[in-house]
């Protein structure tokens, strides 16, 4: 190689298989209503389960569920892809006045939302059933047939 | 504290988070962090052995990924080892950044980002034949640290992020070395 020639630094993953995380899906879903579902997130929402995450989420949501309560009681990993992936449902739910709310929000997540300032964005509840109360207090405040 | 060598990709970040539970039990980065300042720390290290999981290229030596973390008096020193070929860590920065700016940003891609906003002296850097080195200080976290990497409209603009130098392809921090290099080999 001549001594000029630039030399170019490794292409990440250039000629690599695309990373595939091995199965590491922690959380549960419980409906609780047509329009509304409790997720426990489990010990982590990280880069290894985000998009399995973000696929049950969005099934969820073509089947109509609007109101998404986030259990995060146990949580100790909340990363960037994480709450990248809660922000991509918010997105995808506010159009048509969907929410996503947190409840029972551990230390390790609690600090990732005050440092993002996400709290401005998603609401908390201290427990699952209070989540869960608001839904069915504003449901029965709207006129039928809205979520 | 002694260096950490992880060598399975598929178990490393299980098994830092296991690691940072004995040192949150033991209170061994104590005095120099607190809780939050932990929480702030096991993240950003997360962040990176994440962008190596996924990114790096381990291609020429088998997987190495050495960890040492080293309290000081306000702060603690960070040096992460590892055997991949380096990256353009700057290039991935700059993408991130103006990925922000996008009408619907990725969900992915902020992990560097995190990193770099709740650190100082970062610097990445060659370690010797086949291994690359970054190294950070952090100490317990400022308000609302990480502000402006999700945005919704309502949310302030990010400060800019990389006011750092490039050197050869990799990032130098400050431009002066920490204060500190505990050998960690």
């Amino acid at each position: 190689m001549p001594a000029d020639t630039p030399v170019a630094l490794p292409t990440l993953t250039a000629g690599l298989p695309a990373y595939a995380p091995p199965r590491a899906m922690s959380f549960t879903i419980q409906k609780t209503s047509p329009s509304a579902v409790v997720i426990r997130v489990g010990k982590a929402l990280d880069f290894r389960n985000a998009a399995e995450f973000k696929a049950a989420c969005q099934e969820h949501a073509r089947a109509g569920v609007r109101y998404f309560v986030l259990d995060f009681s146990g949580t100790g990993i909340l990363d960037s892809t994480g709450l990248g992936v809660i922000f991509s449902l918010y997105r995808q739910l506010t159009p048509t006045g969907g929410q996503v709310v947190f409840a029972s929000v551990s230390r390790p997540v609690q600090v990732v939302v005050q440092l993002t300032r996400t709290y401005k964005v998603f609401r908390q509840f201290p427990t699952v059933d209070a989540a869960v109360q608001a839904q069915h207090a504003a449901q029965a405040a709207r006129p039928t047939g809205t979520a | 504290m002694s260096t950490h060598h992880f060598y399975d990709l598929e178990t490393v970040v299980d098994e830092v988070h296991a690691l940072f539970d004995t040192w949150t039990e033991d209170a061994s980065l104590r005095p120099a962090l607190d809780g939050d300042g932990e929480i702030v720390l096991r993240l950003a290290v997360h962040e990176w052995i994440a962008n190596l999981v996924q990114h790096a290229a381990f291609v020429e030596r088998p997987p190495e990924i050495s960890l040492t973390v080293t309290v000081e008096a306000d702060d603690v020193y960070v040096e992460v080892e590892d055997t991949s070929l380096g990256f353009d860590l700057l290039g991935q920065l700059e993408a991130q950044s103006a990925m922000l700016d996008a009408p619907a940003p990725s969900e992915r891609g902020r992990g560097l980002l995190m990193l770099i906003t709740c650190t100082r002296a970062l610097e990445y850097r060659p370690a010797g034949e086949d291994r690359q080195r970054l190294s950070f200080r952090l100490a317990n976290p400022g308000d609302a640290v990480f502000a402006g990497l999700f945005r919704p409209a309502d949310f302030e603009p990010m400060e800019a992020l990389i006011a750092d130098e490039l050197v050869d392809g990799y990032l130098s921090g400050d431009g002066a070395p920490p204060t500190s290099h505990p050998s960690s080999r």
